[in-house]
């Protein structure tokens, strides 16, 4: 009796110690979540309807209900504003840079000479995204456009005959002149903030089967046709994740932030700090929720 | 390894150069759109390439740039005489060699801490079979969601007055202050909250999920332990997904401020010191002055001077960065391509 008992045991064994091990390795980034992440979160709720003082790192609240809410959106001079830009310019920021590194990733991902060459340079950006570095280097290349020399000769840039042109001449609006001289201007920054979504963009043309592309082709599909029917579908639900990463990438990096930081460690107000961040965090999970739901319809699942 | 069948070779195409005007046509019309699109593609990459470099470039330029000629309409990019005045001063300002030390051993103390963590986690999350286990997955997502500057405060806090369960406090009397220690950095990288931790994690599990688990069997077959298993089948096997992601944390950590400023602060760190350094440059600069040779040419009040030095600055501590990049390249994007990040 114990021997077949034994026996029947044996082949599961395998899947209860690597049950086992998993729950025993998931153990830190549990201790983790629970210390840094939730713990904090539920501290951050509480402390926006608190009023928050520090005496030698011990904390003293005192309950002060909805106030802090409304201080921050009503009565603080510049937070309403700077939130409104700053989901203002998330919206058309994420948009350009899903459709750049798509495209970038598509022209990485083709054969041809000197493929190597530029994919390192396309990824170059991964490496040197950061804003200090954007300080030092938009001082530069100011100096480096030649404007000043321009205008100091007293006629127009190119780049402003142009526009004139367009608007004058061609009689396009001047609203969409705008627009599309905010694309132009942002270009670097679109660049230099799509290394990331541009390697997951990459990783998912290479795994598109290559037999899907020759039944395309035995279809007569010409390559604009493939792209359209199996490229795009195929990658689509990385158009997804590239969404979020770049929503929060793009909010990591914004004034609000420092706003936040400073209200908090440089005028010691930390319950509008903390009401400031709900805020904030309220905002950036609304504006995922709405973009992940407009995308979800779009986006092709093959199982 | 098996041999790979020869092909027969009328399947060799043959590549011809067309000699009658017929034949030119024909093969412009079918080749023409190619060769357009190439010449395009081409185009395109330098063209962004151009703009990807020339920062990089234009850093260089100004780094070697003499200090009398910066600011010379004339000699915008290449420099008339060379000069290393600014390297100097910004390898004084930033107090480099240590600095660069210090950077190198805490940055790589991070990677290593991060890249274990997320490793084992992202694999739990891959081979585990209870649902209610899987589910806290979406909490993971939550991590990579929520922006990290939302908790700055309680985090802050947590540090200030470090404590494990009231057990340091019963032994001290009051709870440690582990600000300014960057073993804060390395609590958070090794519970899985570290910058970015959240993503890396999701990027190890999307991975481990395409490893097949009779990898796993195999090795119990063979009488494999279980973190034998681990160390000796899976982790050789995740090689393109720990380099992806070693590459992404040494750089994302080398470039952070948020954390290193808030927990550590260590002046050590180059990217709060070159932080520091552009914040009050004319002071900064001023402090320095008895090290600097006195036949420089030294305006510490010069705002073009002043800039031309934060760029050597900003040059300085990127470089390694990019030596780094330059040594990996290769096998960071082979391996980025296949890390399953699709899954």
């Amino acid at each position: 009796m114990e021997n077949t008992k034994k026996k029947r045991k044996k082949p599961s064994s395998f899947y209860r110690r690597q049950d086992m091990w998993g729950v025993i390795m998931l153990i830190p980034w549990l201790i983790g979540t629970v210390l840094f992440f939730l713990m904090p979160l539920i501290r951050v709720i509480i402390f926006s309807f608190n009023e928050i003082t520090l005496d030698l790192g011990a904390i003293h609240q005192k309950f002060v209900g909805l106030s802090n809410y409304i201080f921050v959106i009503r009565t603080h001079a510049t937070f309403y504003q700077e939130i409104i830009t700053t989901f203002a310019q998330a919206v058309p920021n994420t948009i350009l840079i899903i459709f750049f590194s798509l495209f970038a990733a598509v022209l990485l991902n083709g054969k041809y000479k000197f493929r190597g060459a530029a994919r390192v340079l396309f990824f170059l950006p991964i490496v040197l995204a950061t804003d200090l570095i954007d300080v030092s280097l938009a001082t530069v290349s100011l100096e480096g456009m030649g404007n000043d020399a321009a205008t100091a000769v007293g006629g127009m840039t190119g780049a402003a005959m142009v526009v004139n042109f367009l608007i004058e001449g061609v009689g396009l609006p001047s609203e969409m002149i705008k627009i599309a001289l905010d694309v132009i201007s942002n270009v670097f920054e679109t660049i230099k903030l799509s290394g990331v979504q541009t390697l997951i963009f990459l990783a998912g043309l290479q795994s598109v089967s290559p037999s899907m592309y020759e039944v395309a082709k035995m279809e007569g599909a010409t390559t604009y046709e493939t792209f359209w029917k199996v490229t795009l579908p195929t990658v689509s639900p990385l158009i997804l994740t590239n969404l979020v990463y770049t929503i929060t990438d793009n909010l990591m990096r914004t004034d609000l932030i420092d706003m936040i930081q400073t209200t908090a460690f440089g005028q010691a107000q930390y319950g509008y700090s903390a009401a400031m961040s709900v805020v904030f965090l309220g905002c950036t999970l609304v504006l995922i929720g709405v973009a992940t739901a407009i995308v979800g319809k779009v986006v092709f699942y093959n199982d | 390894m098996i041999k790979k069948k020869e092909k027969p070779k009328t399947a060799v195409v043959q590549r011809r150069i067309p000699k009658s005007a017929e034949e030119w046509i024909f093969w412009i019309r079918r080749k023409g759109g190619g060769i357009f699109l190439s010449f395009l593609r081409y185009a395109l990459i330098i063209c962004i390439g151009q703009i990807i470099l020339m920062p990089i470039l234009k850093m260089v330029s100004a780094t070697f740039m003499s200090p009398e000629e910066v600011g010379n309409p004339i000699s915008t990019w290449i420099p008339g005489t060379f000069s290393t005045e600014h390297l100097v001063v910004a390898f004084t300002l930033l107090n480099y060699p240590k600095a660069l030390v210090y950077t190198l051993l805490t940055t790589a103390g991070q990677v290593v801490l991060q890249v274990l963590s997320a490793a084992i986690t992202g694999y739990s999350f891959a081979r585990i079979r209870n649902k209610k286990l899987q589910k806290l997955f979406a909490i993971v997502i939550l991590t990579i969601v929520v922006p990290p500057s939302v908790m700055m405060l309680p985090q802050y806090l947590f540090f200030r007055n470090f404590d494990i369960f009231g057990i340091i406090e019963a032994i001290t009397g009051s709870p440690i202050n582990l600000l300014g220690n960057p073993v804060t950095l390395y609590i958070l990288d090794f519970c899985g909250m570290g910058l970015k931790s959240g993503l890396y994690i999701y990027i190890f599990r999307q991975f481990f999920r395409g490893l097949p688990r009779e990898l796993e069997e195999a090795a119990h077959m063979d009488g494999c332990g279980f973190v034998q298993t681990l160390f000796r089948i899976i982790m050789p096997n995740a090689m393109p997904g720990i380099i992806t992601v070693s590459v992404l944390s040494f750089v994302w950590n080398w470039n952070d401020t948020y954390y290193s400023n808030l927990f550590v602060g260590n002046r050590l760190n180059l990217m709060i010191k070159l932080n520091q350094v552009s914040g009050d440059m004319t002071n900064t600069l001023w402090g320095i002055h008895g090290k600097i040779p006195g036949d420089f040419f030294f305006e510490h009040t010069n705002m073009l001077y002043q800039n031309s030095i934060l760029t050597s600055c900003s040059m300085l501590v990127i470089l390694p960065l990019i030596v780094l990049f330059m040594f990996i390249q290769k096998r960071f994007v082979e391996s980025a391509s296949n890390a399953g990040i699709v899954g």
